[in-house]
């Protein structure tokens, strides 16, 4: 715990100094009856604020996200007796507190909430949590650190893509489902709501009826290959694209086989946070293959995506520009 | 927290905070009292006592009221032009003459010299000042009261209190009040604003409960020691005296030891009383002596009246603080002095041993006939220092005057008569209990012996009173002649007697003190050292011997004993037993009932210890041991069903309290540790026998009572194992 005289203890403490000087230099008049209880409120705050059990705290933080964008923290102090305390949260950078906090609250009443904006991807920590209070007359404060860190992964940003680079990830998406067809499975009559793309012309005009063809089972889904590397100190540009990329792949169905630096993971729309949580604290490094269907390569602040080998965009320093 | 104790907490919170707002502005009406009620002594010994008070409560009701309705920085300009207007007011009352002393730099001496001692009372118009003063303390501190601010509201309070402090003027309990009152305020100030929880009101009221009694307890302990913590303030210190039997050796301002040390030899070719100061305001504890010493410039003027010169050789035997020489000095020669303002002379250091200077005095000549017929037209500057008394002088005293000089015409007339009257009425006694009251007062109605202080003061507050100028003066009367004219004076004859004014003549001597005993207690002092072989004799006030004060408290704690009895240093003081000091007395005393100041301390004390006692919890673990502990015995019946009341108390402690519908016996049952069910379930039976069956029969009733003393036990046990 760390003590410290507050503004007024410091006055009181000056006030007393004085009064002791001009006994000392002109007669004690009536001025004991300043310095002694003076000297007895300073030496009480001392072991009161000395005294003070430490509250304990219950912290809840919000779910890793993406960065630039909002959370709620919520601490729920405790003590056997309500204490007004001023509350505050440590935290690592990448994250800052937007409001809420210093907060003055009583122990044991309500939660102190605060929101806290994730700036920057990576492992991110808040806490531990801070009280400072006072003793009865507020000259003398103390701090006391509570609780543990709590840990936050702060995922790159998501941003849109620009518009031809979104295209071009769509037509590749379609032209790669149109080469990886399922297997046949036979002939059937046309039945409004089937894909035009299956009616078997030749069947038909024989049939002169309208056929389409049947494929076996639920179709695979298409998985994209997206390999990124980056130059040193541009690992964070890479990041933010690789996951823009990745966000608009799931948007489009298909599931992402992500290849970096640091390793492998494979994400489908419906489990995505495996690939964001790589990519929150991937590093740079070489991209691990040249021929994959898309290229996230970032070097001197701006990362070039290529998709099926022609580049398509450059996103840089939040600015997009398509090729 | 759990949330019953929550919620529960929210309930009271609000009424904490109403009741908080209630006692913080009581602390900060504390505060207000402690230095208003200063400023209204110095009112009264100034006879503007009624005025002050219309001030204070006009200041009061403003401040409050621009409180309530007004913005910081017109109430901050109210403030200030009030403060303002006091100080020119201030100014505008200083006399003409003295005013044209009054430039920045003499401002700047004033204020040090405020601050560094010099009490309010001493100033010229220490009646305007404190009216000047007044108004702007309150206004502020009531108007940031009003808003809340109670730090900001005690620093205001405080300030006035801390310059009231520093002149010497506010003693120690109104210094103590004043700072508890501020404490509290700021401390319950910070508790209302938060709305907040109990236990940190608790804590406030311990901390200035604390403050309290360690400074009481700090000045009782000191309070025989020589320069207490609260040392020679304005106020009698026998007010500390009365906590504890102080030894007796505080010095009182103004009284020093009276010995028979001799202090100075003096050649003059006539005896006189070798005067060294006037004094002119009297404040009803004592008197001050008003104005600013000033340079001298060549000869000062003499008498009004024909006068006879006289040519005093002095030769200082100790260090002297003072001039004595006979009234009217005009002229001193081989010491740096200063002229005061009532016409006397003042060493601008102190006078070493073994010095001699010369005073030059022109001895005032008249007969009785032309002091009766002198007339009462007195200068205006005499009367307006000279012929005042404080308001709160009682009636009875100037009554008494009038009676006693009924047949007295003239001025002269009167006062002979009170001097006569004193003379005749008083046993002469250095043996005297401090009275409570004013001193005239008391000494014409309570007491029936004093010293010369006394006699001299009610004089002068007799002759005050009936409109003659006088003054309390204090010096030596003439000494051991041992030579031709040569005197030797020593401690013990120092003295203090009245010169009232008459208009053409000036200053003339009057002393009702009665000689006759005086000189033999003197004559006995001098014989009974010489036999001792001892130098100095015992501690006596007595007028300032050699003072350099200007201020003389007249309460004497260090009386010389009855000179029967062998002198000794560190007397009893008369004051504080109600024995008195009369060593050797058969009489059966009861003790003092303890002193306001006392009970007070006490009660603060108490609130302190069940703050603290609620705060720790003490106070609860208190009460369940009282509800569980032994019982005390008396019929069957009632032990058995007491028993299972404890019982009962014990389990709901222990477990959950007995639900409504639940039997006595299927609750104990329920509940009970296995292997006691039979033991407890005696305790149900015994109890239902007592209630509703026929009873129970002793050896029952002890049985039960001691089975639930073992459970108390047991569990009691448990629980400090932290079971």
């Amino acid at each position: 715990m760390m003590l410290w005289p507050t503004r007024r203890g410091f006055a009181l403490l000056l006030v007393a100094v004085a009064a002791t000087g001009f006994v000392v230099h002109s007669g004690a008049r009536a001025l004991g009856a300043v310095v002694v209880p003076s000297a007895v409120a300073l030496l009480a705050g001392v072991v009161q604020v000395w005294l003070t059990p430490t509250p304990t705290v219950d912290r809840a933080v919000p779910a890793d996200g993406p960065a630039e964008r909002e959370g709620t923290v919520v601490l729920r102090f405790d003590a056997d007796d309500p204490l007004p305390v001023t509350a505050d949260d440590r935290h690592s950078a990448g994250l800052r507190v937007v409001d809420g906090l210093p907060a003055e609250t009583v122990v044991g009443e309500g939660p102190v909430r605060y929101r806290v904006r994730f700036e920057r991807r990576g492992d991110r920590t808040l806490g531990p949590a801070t009280v400072r209070y006072t003793d009865a007359l507020g000259l003398v404060a103390g701090r006391d650190s509570v609780g543990e860190t709590a840990r936050v992964l702060v995922y790159p940003a998501v941003r849109p893509l620009p518009p031809a680079l979104a295209e071009s990830l769509q037509s590749g998406l379609a032209e790669q489902s149109r080469s990886e067809r399922d297997e046949f499975d036979g002939l059937r009559e046309y039945v409004r709501g089937d894909a035009l793309r299956n009616l078997n012309w030749k069947v038909s005009a024989k049939r002169d009826d309208l056929i389409v063809t049947k494929y076996t089972g639920a179709r695979p889904e298409q998985t994209v290959t997206v390999a990124i590397g980056a130059a040193p100190g541009d690992a964070d540009e890479m990041a933010t694209a690789a996951a823009s990329v990745v966000a608009a792949l799931h948007s489009l169905g298909a599931v992402v086989a992500l290849l970096t630096p640091d390793g492998e993971v494979e994400a489908g729309p419906s489990d995505p946070e495996a690939a964001f949580a790589h990519l929150a604290t991937v590093g740079p490094g070489a991209v691990p293959d040249r021929e994959a269907t898309v290229v996230v390569k970032a070097s001197d602040g701006t990362a070039r995506v290529s998709v099926a080998g022609e580049e398509r965009a450059n996103i840089g320093n939040g600015r997009e520009a398509a090729t | 927290m759990s949330e019953a104790t929550a919620r529960s907490v929210a309930g009271t919170t609000r009424a904490t905070a109403q009741s908080a707002r209630a006692l913080a502005l009581a602390g900060v009406a504390a505060l207000t009292l402690s230095y208003t009620s200063v400023l209204y002594y110095v009112a009264d010994v100034t006879r503007g006592a009624e005025t002050m008070l219309a001030v204070l409560a006009g200041s009061l009701l403003l401040g409050i009221l621009l409180g309530r309705y007004v913005g910081t920085t017109v109430a901050g300009g109210v403030a200030l032009s009030v403060a303002i207007t006091g100080s020119v007011g201030y100014v505008l009352s200083i006399p003409p003459d003295q005013r044209a002393l009054l430039f920045t730099t003499r401002v700047v001496t004033d204020t040090i010299a405020l601050l560094t001692g010099l009490s309010v009372l001493r100033l010229t118009n220490a009646g305007v000042w404190a009216l000047g003063v007044a108004p702007a303390p309150i206004i502020v501190s009531w108007y940031l009261a009003v808003r809340r601010r109670y730090v900001w509201s005690v620093v205001a309070g405080g300030t006035a209190l801390s310059l009231l402090v520093l002149t010497g003027d506010a003693g120690p309990t109104t210094t103590l009040t004043g700072v508890i009152g501020g404490a509290t305020a700021v401390g319950v100030g910070d508790v209302e604003r938060a709305g907040g929880p109990t236990p940190q009101f608790d804590a406030v009221v311990a901390v200035v409960a604390a403050m309290v009694v360690v400074t009481a307890s700090l000045s009782a302990a000191a309070g025989g020691a020589t320069g207490t913590p609260f040392g020679d303030g304005g106020e009698s210190p026998t007010v500390e005296s009365t906590v504890v039997e102080a030894e007796d050796n505080i010095r009182i301002l103004g009284s020093i030891s009276l010995s028979t040390d001799v202090q100075f030899e003096i050649s003059a070719a006539r005896g006189n009383y070798w005067q060294t100061a006037a004094y002119d305001r009297y404040t009803g504890q004592g008197w001050v002596r008003t104005g600013e010493t000033t340079a001298i410039e060549g000869t000062r003027a003499g008498p009004p009246g024909s006068a006879r010169p006289l040519r005093q050789e002095v030769t200082a035997q100790t260090d002297l603080g003072s001039v004595p020489g006979a009234w009217r000095p005009v002229n001193v020669e081989g010491a740096a002095v200063r002229s005061t303002q009532q016409g006397g002379f003042r060493p601008e250091t102190r006078i070493a041993a073994n010095t001699t200077y010369t005073v030059r005095s022109r001895i005032p000549q008249y007969t009785t006939a032309q002091l009766r017929r002198a007339g009462t037209d007195y200068p205006d500057d005499v009367t307006a220092t000279y012929a005042g008394l404080p308001g709160s002088t009682p009636d009875r005293v100037s009554e008494r005057a009038t009676e006693v000089t009924a047949n007295a015409s003239t001025p002269y007339d009167r006062a002979v008569a009170i001097e006569r009257y004193l003379e005749e009425e008083k046993r002469y006694s250095l043996d005297v209990e401090s009275p409570d009251g004013p001193i005239a007062d008391s000494f014409l109605f309570e007491m029936d012996a004093g010293y010369c202080t006394y006699y001299a003061t009610t004089m002068v507050t007799m002759l005050r009173s009936q409109g003659v100028p006088a003054r309390f003066v204090v010096g030596y009367t003439t000494g051991e002649q041992v030579g031709d004219d040569r005197y030797r004076v020593r401690g013990l004859n120092s003295h203090a007697w009245v010169q009232v004014y008459f208009p053409d003549v000036g200053w003339v001597r009057f002393d009702p003190t009665p000689a006759g005993p005086r000189e033999a207690a003197e004559e006995r002092q001098i014989r009974q050292t010489e036999g001792n072989g001892t130098e100095s004799g015992p501690n006596s006030t007595g007028p300032a011997e050699g003072s350099d004060t200007d201020v003389v408290n007249l309460t004497p704690t260090t009386p010389v004993p009855d000179p029967n009895v062998t002198a000794t240093v560190g007397n009893e003081p008369a004051t504080p037993s109600v024995a008195g000091a009369d060593d050797g007395s058969d009489e059966l005393s009861l003790p003092d009932l303890p002193s306001n100041r006392t009970v007070a301390v006490w009660a603060v004390t108490l609130a302190g210890l069940l703050a603290v006692g609620r705060r720790t919890g003490a106070l609860g673990r208190v009460r369940t041991a009282v509800a569980l502990g032994r019982q005390s015995r008396s019929a069957p019946d009632a032990d058995a069903i007491r028993a299972y009341d404890r019982l009962e108390t014990l389990f709901e402690l222990r477990y959950r309290p007995r639900a409504a519908g639940e039997t006595p016996r299927t609750y104990v049952s329920t509940l009970v540790a296995d292997g006691a069910e039979e033991a407890a379930l005696s305790v149900v039976d015994a109890y239902e026998q007592a209630r509703h069956g026929d009873g129970v029969d002793k050896t029952t009733a002890d049985d039960v009572v001691a089975t639930v003393d073992r459970f108390v036990d047991e569990w009691s046990l448990g629980d400090r194992l932290g079971r």
